[in-house]
């Protein structure tokens, strides 16, 4: 069973926000919702849970039609079984934990609303703040919170809006990294609302992208992601799956295909990451070595050239896409051309890895 | 002192707050929170006693609780009583009157409570009316006592509209202001003294209480 929207809202200053999205309610999986600020992210989660009414389209659970474009909404937000969770947790201030998440469990049996509510507590680890309120928790507590409030009706379906753009970057990973699990655990699908590309990477199964109000494209997080255009620093630059080899010195030995690379550690027992490489930290180099130290330097052979004024973007196939941004200068000093064979040398500090939550 | 006539207001009051807790609490939803058409004509109805003239809403009431009004035959019937002139006309025309006091405090204090409270509240699984009991409400809860307080203040010193519906009845409609009115009419001026005193004090401390609640409010939010 699939969740189908296809939504059109027009502001009164004229934004329109529209998108077509099939998101699976059968399993658990994460889709990401991916675009800058403004872009309409908000505007279509809050039309999927009822909170904002679209001008035009279809929203239809299964066969349950949640938003008709004749008949307008049909079934209202408390009957849609979506859990909700903001950038700001939004706890209610007069209950404590326990309350917040004994709050969408009314109509259940006495018993099944305490187990559930304990069962939740032990997963999110928040045992000890049971019979706090919201104020006295910290941002990441808080979320937590959110999240486990969100999920203690068995929704069919958690929307996330920005839920780690307000946490410092510990509680941000932190949460991050529980996320997955427990939604796995709870086999609950998940639309995760983000303008942050790393997020996108680490938790995305599906992603779609947004630009000016419309979903523009759909896919894998690193094959979007890999693609957006941006100058330099603007964009992750391109992304590469990678097995652990091996972790030495705050360093990480990383696979991918046959080829290796050695980038900095950012902790944590993962096995499995994405290396995302900046062109502007790929340098390329004819002949044999130079002084350079001889690790990360890879076989590659140019796929194109494109011009972007002073810089040139060399594509490049090194078992695996990669690109560099060099001066349009260097790029004829060096006389590169297309189909050429050359060595790629990748800054370590350059490469920066985001580790697969799994 | 006229005791008696302190104490009828200090009932009269009490039971007008009883009355308005239910109807100012279901009033002040739609009024808050609501979206529908005719909204401004509700808060301006319901506003209205605060600046019509208290004579003009004193004969309004008395027209319509009068033995010829449908309200004043029908009540006839059920009591054998007539309505104007009575303890029970009297409550009626205070609930009137103070509704505004009762719902202004009440509806801005709402107004403040975050939305998206309320919204995930819906997305729990909460009906509009659940959100509004369970979530608005007691975050609002500052606003309801504000409400509560001035209504009661303003019911203890209403004096054109209780003069008007009401008489000058002792036991029955005689309020402390009207008592006031009468002492100072004949010359009776430490009586009034007394009263006037009493009346200024009270409406000094619920002042008093009413501004510590909001500066509390404020640092709630």
């Amino acid at each position: 069973m699939d969740l189908i929207a296809s939504i059109r809202k027009t502001f009164t200053n004229g934004a329109t926000v529209q998108g077509e999205l099939r998101i699976p309610l059968e399993h658990s999986g994460l889709t990401v919702l991916f675009g800058p600020s403004g872009c309409g992210k908000t505007t279509l989660l809050r039309c999927l849970a009822g909170l904002e009414t679209p001008d035009g389209g279809l929203i239809q659970a299964g066969d349950e039609v949640w938003h008709h474009p004749e008949r307008g909404a049909l079934v209202p937000v408390a009957e849609r079984g979506i859990g909700l969770v903001f950038q700001e947790a939004a706890l209610f201030p007069h209950l404590d934990v326990t309350g917040n998440l004994a709050y969408g469990l009314r109509g259940w049996s006495r018993a099944d609303r305490e187990r559930r509510v304990a069962e939740l507590i032990e997963l999110m680890g928040l045992g000890e703040f049971a019979r706090r309120g919201a104020r006295e928790l910290s941002g990441g507590q808080k979320q937590r919170v959110a999240l486990a409030r969100a999920l203690a009706p068995r929704p069919r379906l958690v929307l996330l809006d920005e839920p780690f753009a307000g946490l410092d970057r510990a509680a941000a990973a932190q949460l991050r990294h529980s996320l997955r699990q427990i939604l796995h655990r709870l086999a609950v699908p998940a639309v995760l609302v983000t303008h942050n590309p790393l997020e996108a990477l680490a938790l995305g199964d599906a992603m779609l992208l947004m630009e000016e109000g419309r979903i523009v494209r759909s896919g894998p997080p690193p094959v979007l992601l890999a693609e957006l255009e941006g100058g330099p620093g603007e964009t992750i630059g391109c992304v590469v799956r990678t097995r652990v080899l091996g972790r030495v010195e705050g360093l990480l030995r990383l696979g991918a295909g046959s080829v290796e690379l050695v980038a900095p550690d950012p902790g944590g027992g993962f096995q499995e990451a994405f290396a995302c490489i900046r062109g502007e930290g790929v340098t390329l180099e004819r002949g044999p070595h130079g002084a350079l130290t001889p690790r990360n330097r890879l076989g590659a052979t140019i796929t194109a050239l494109e011009p972007l004024g002073a810089l040139t973007r060399v594509r490049l196939d090194a078992g695996f896409p990669l690109q560099a941004l060099l001066t349009t200068w260097a790029t004829h000093d060096l006389e590169l051309a297309v189909g050429q064979h050359l060595h790629a040398l990748v800054k370590a500090s350059a490469i920066q890895v985001i580790p697969v939550e799994t | 002192m006229d005791w008696e006539a302190i104490g009828l207001s200090f009932r009269l009051a009490a039971l007008s707050v009883c009355v308005l807790l239910p109807l100012g609490i279901g009033l002040a939803w739609p009024l808050a929170l609501g979206r529908f058409r005719g909204r401004m004509l509700l808060e301006a109805l319901t506003g209205l006693p605060l600046i019509l003239p208290p004579t003009v809403m004193g004969f309004y009431l008395i027209v319509a609780l009068g033995p010829r009004s449908p309200l004043g035959q029908m009540w006839e019937q059920l009591t054998g009583a007539r309505l104007v002139f009575s303890f029970q006309g009297l409550l009626l025309a205070q609930v009137l009157t103070n509704l505004p006091f009762f719902l202004q405090p009440l509806v801005a204090s709402l107004g403040g409570v975050d939305r998206r409270l309320l919204e995930v509240a819906a997305t729990l699984g909460s009906r509009p009316l659940g959100v509004y009991l369970r979530v608005a409400l007691p975050l609002a809860w500052r606003g309801l006592l504000s409400g509560m307080v001035l209504s009661f203040a303003h019911a203890i010193g209403e004096f054109g509209v209780v003069l008007m519906v009401g008489g000058n009845l002792p036991g029955r409609t005689r309020t402390a202001s009207i008592a006031l009115f009468d002492q100072v009419q004949s010359f009776d001026l430490a009586g009034a003294n007394r009263t006037a005193l009493l009346l200024l004090a009270f409406a000094l401390a619920v002042l008093m209480a009413t501004s510590w609640l909001r500066t509390r409010e404020r640092a709630w939010t």
